[in-house]
């Protein structure tokens, strides 16, 4: 106490003045003591996600986990013997890469933030700051390669302050092209893209690996987000006879082409779709045919991994979510949780959280278990990222009276073995 | 043969792209009044009817009834309470009014439905298919073209017939005339906008029926409006129908010779057609109801 009101004497006017106002021992009773705590022992953490605009489901569960860790951190973090008082500055990005710079000025600028948490696929304009200011950034939910890519980087140079830690753009058409091996459809893929960063990158990458695996490409090409008809896809894919289809489409585009494709008799055996069914909304949004859509999986309520933080399982984790929300959990919360595991077991490690060097050099040796497996920055290969898993999974009906209409299971593990099956993958057809 | 149903899909998708102009097009022809907001009406009409239709009896489709009523109500409501309070000779006030109402409603939208795609369920309708002269055709779709016909004739047959009708007509003419005969042009103004709104509506719903939409939509859907009505001549009532039926089969053919192309080549006729015929196509056909 008698510290702390020192202190409160040296930092605060404010309160020096209302102390003297309300009598010394009113003051001492007053529960002033944590708001008195001077500079030297808060941190601060920046946290950028997508909160809103185009790409915000993404970021749907991100406040429930946010007020998870508040609730976590209310008595402050003890690190090497001192507590500190954390503070956590939460920014909307708006989906926007403009305005991410701008957050990235702010919370490093401004705020002075002793490291800056990025859960959006846009953050290349946050880091790069971060990497000139000097301020340890960890970064999540976009793959290595458009990481790498951005700000003219490679796997052997990496950056001297940003991290990540996701899985790889090569690693899902592995996944994509092992599933549809596996199943013993014919092997004619119709392929259509969003014309985006995204959708571009998958196309080149998935028609060499279709030749490379034998498969014949049916391709339906890149297509603009404003076209609400793909009669001209439905066409192509019938007359090639494609047996499944693929790509990067958005929900809303793949219920239009799931409609017609329906009306014009397309014979699909399995629709792999990234994007559109990575949230149980894309799936429902198809009514009773959301059954048996394939996409790829990088968190699910069956793994058995536990959160560092608070030992939660995947199941109890997305239980609780499912029950203080209303809502169906959904993948990117696994992330938004893991990237709080990984910036405070780095500043524990660190022995000195507002040293910024110490930090840094505790990110890049971090070996840690979270909930969604292992990040592992020590052992990597890959300057600066920390490759993580990912998988095959498919959408299953959950019986009559359950809360939510879809469940995701994990159907196939080709480049993650680590990963247990959890349903056999089914065609289409078995749904019906 | 896969040409055929190119231009056939093309037709279908220009009835609905028709009805998405009409709403617009009947509000600029009465009142000359550029509702910007009308591509997020028609979004929120979607939201209306995705609320409504599980208690929709019969059939889902039926949905575009109440929702039509509902967005009449709301159109007399707005240009009551709003747009009649800053009709003037300067067309400015009204256009940044909608603007600020089109981004009053879409960021109302998210902030309530969130930014998911959401679509109206119409059972298995929507997957439905038949074979016509060796081509393969939605159900739903030649559904909407009907719809839109209907619309359109019925639209027309009443300004034509009725004296409402005649009242709307006479008020699109010249206001001030009409008032010297009794006519409180407002009131009118306020049936006319009403009527669009309604529209809007049912193409709002059948839009979510066929596709999906999101609340972000409205400005895609507010170009395809505009773009049918300037094609089709403002004001024109089968101009306009021609007008999305243009556009329509336009965008189907390029995207099946360019699929990447998107919208693009739809804006290219757009241009051209106002290029060569400011007027808009019913100029050739010189059928206005509206304006001399």
């Amino acid at each position: 106490m008698d510290k702390s009101f020192g202190s409160r004497l040296l930092t605060s006017r404010r309160q020096v003045i209302k102390s003297i106002a309300g009598g010394t021992a009113a003051a001492l009773a007053m529960p002033y003591v944590h708001r008195a705590i001077a500079a030297d022992d808060k941190i601060r953490i920046g946290y950028i996600d997508q909160f809103t605009g185009i790409r915000a489901n993404f970021a749907e569960t991100a406040p429930w986990v946010i007020d998870q860790i508040k609730a976590q951190l209310k008595d402050g973090l003890e690190i090497g013997g001192k507590k500190y008082e954390v503070e956590i500055l939460t920014r909307d990005s708006q989906s926007d890469p403009n305005r991410m710079g701008s957050l990235g000025n702010e919370l490093v600028l401004r705020e002075n933030v002793d490291l800056l948490l990025v859960a959006d696929g846009l953050a290349a304009p946050a880091l790069e700051i971060c990497d000139q200011n000097g301020t340890p950034a960890i970064s999540t939910i976009l793959q290595w390669e458009p990481f790498y890519a951005a700000r003219g980087s490679n796997p052997d140079k990496g950056y001297p302050w940003s991290f990540l830690f996701f899985w790889s753009g090569a690693d899902i058409i592995k996944n994509y092209v092992g599933m549809w091996g596996a199943s013993g459809i014919d092997k004619v893929v119709g392929t259509f893209y969003e014309d985006n960063d995204f959708g571009r990158g998958f196309s080149g990458g998935m028609t060499a690996s279709l030749k490379d695996a034998g498969f014949k490409e049916v391709q339906g090409g890149l297509f603009k987000e404003q076209v609400d008809d793909f009669s001209n896809q439905v066409a192509a894919f019938r007359e090639g006879g494609a047996k499944i289809v693929t790509g990067l489409v958005f929900p809303q585009h793949f219920a239009t082409f799931w409609g017609q494709a329906q009306q014009a008799g397309l014979d699909i055996e399995a629709a792999t779709i990234a994007a559109a069914f990575v949230f149980p909304s894309g799936v429902e949004v198809l009514g009773d045919q959301g059954a048996g859509m394939s996409t790829e999986i990088w968190f699910n309520r069956q793994l058995p991994f536990k959160s560092s933080l608070n030992g939660q399982s995947a199941n109890d984790f997305c239980s609780a979510y499912e029950a203080s929300t209303g809502k169906q959990w959904a993948q990117p919360m696994g992330y938004e949780h893991a990237i709080w595991e990984v910036g405070l077991a780095a500043l524990k490690n660190s022995g000195n959280p507002k040293k910024r060097e110490a930090v840094r050099d505790a990110i890049a040796g971090l070996d840690l278990d979270t909930i969604i497996g292992k990040v592992d920055f020590k052992n990597s290969k890959m300057k600066s990222v920390a490759n993580t898993w990912v998988t095959m999974g498919q959408w299953h009906k959950n019986p009559k009276g359950s809360k939510f209409p879809y469940e995701l299971y994990v159907t196939n593990n080709v480049t993650a073995p680590q990963v247990p099956i959890q349903k056999e993958f089914m065609p289409l057809s078995k749904f019906r | 043969m896969i040409w055929l149903e190119t231009i056939a899909n093309g037709i279908l998708l220009g009835g609905l792209y028709a009805l998405i102009g009409l709403g617009l097009g009947f509000a600029f022809g009465v009142m000359r009044v550029v509702n910007v907001a009308q591509g997020d009406f028609i979004v929120a009409a979607a939201f209306i009817g995705l609320y409504l239709y599980p208690w929709t009896p019969v059939h889902p489709i039926l949905v575009i009834l109440p929702v039509a009523l509902i967005a009449f109500g709301i159109g007399i409501l707005l240009q009551r309470l709003l747009i009649n309070r800053v009709l003037g000779h300067d067309q400015i006030p009204q256009i940044l009014l909608t603007f600020g109402l089109a981004i009053v409603l879409r960021n109302g939208m998210v902030a309530w439905f969130g930014a998911n795609s959401q679509s109206i369920n119409v059972g298995n309708m929507r997957f439905w298919g038949f074979n016509f002269l060796g081509m393969r055709l939605g159900v739903l779709p030649v559904v909407v073209l009907v719809i839109a016909i209907v619309l359109f004739a019925a639209l027309r047959f009443w300004l034509n017939r009725s004296r409402m009708g005649r009242i709307i007509r006479a008020t699109a003419d010249d206001h001030q005339v009409v008032q010297l005969l009794g006519v409180n042009y407002r009131n009118v103004y306020a049936v006319a906008m009403g009527l669009a709104l309604a529209l809007s509506a049912v193409a709002g719903v059948l839009l979510a029926m066929r596709g999906s939409f999101t609340p972000y939509s409205g400005a895609d859907r507010l170009l395809i409006a505009f773009e049918v009505v300037v094609i089709g001549g403002l004001g024109s009532f089968w101009g306009m129908f021609i007008g999305g039926i243009v556009l329509g089969v336009t965008q189907l053919l390029a995207l099946k010779i360019d699929p990447s192309a998107g919208l693009m080549y739809g804006h290219i006729v757009f241009f051209i057609i106002l290029i060569l015929s400011p007027q808009g196509l019913s100029s050739l056909f010189s059928m206005k109801v509206f304006r001399k």
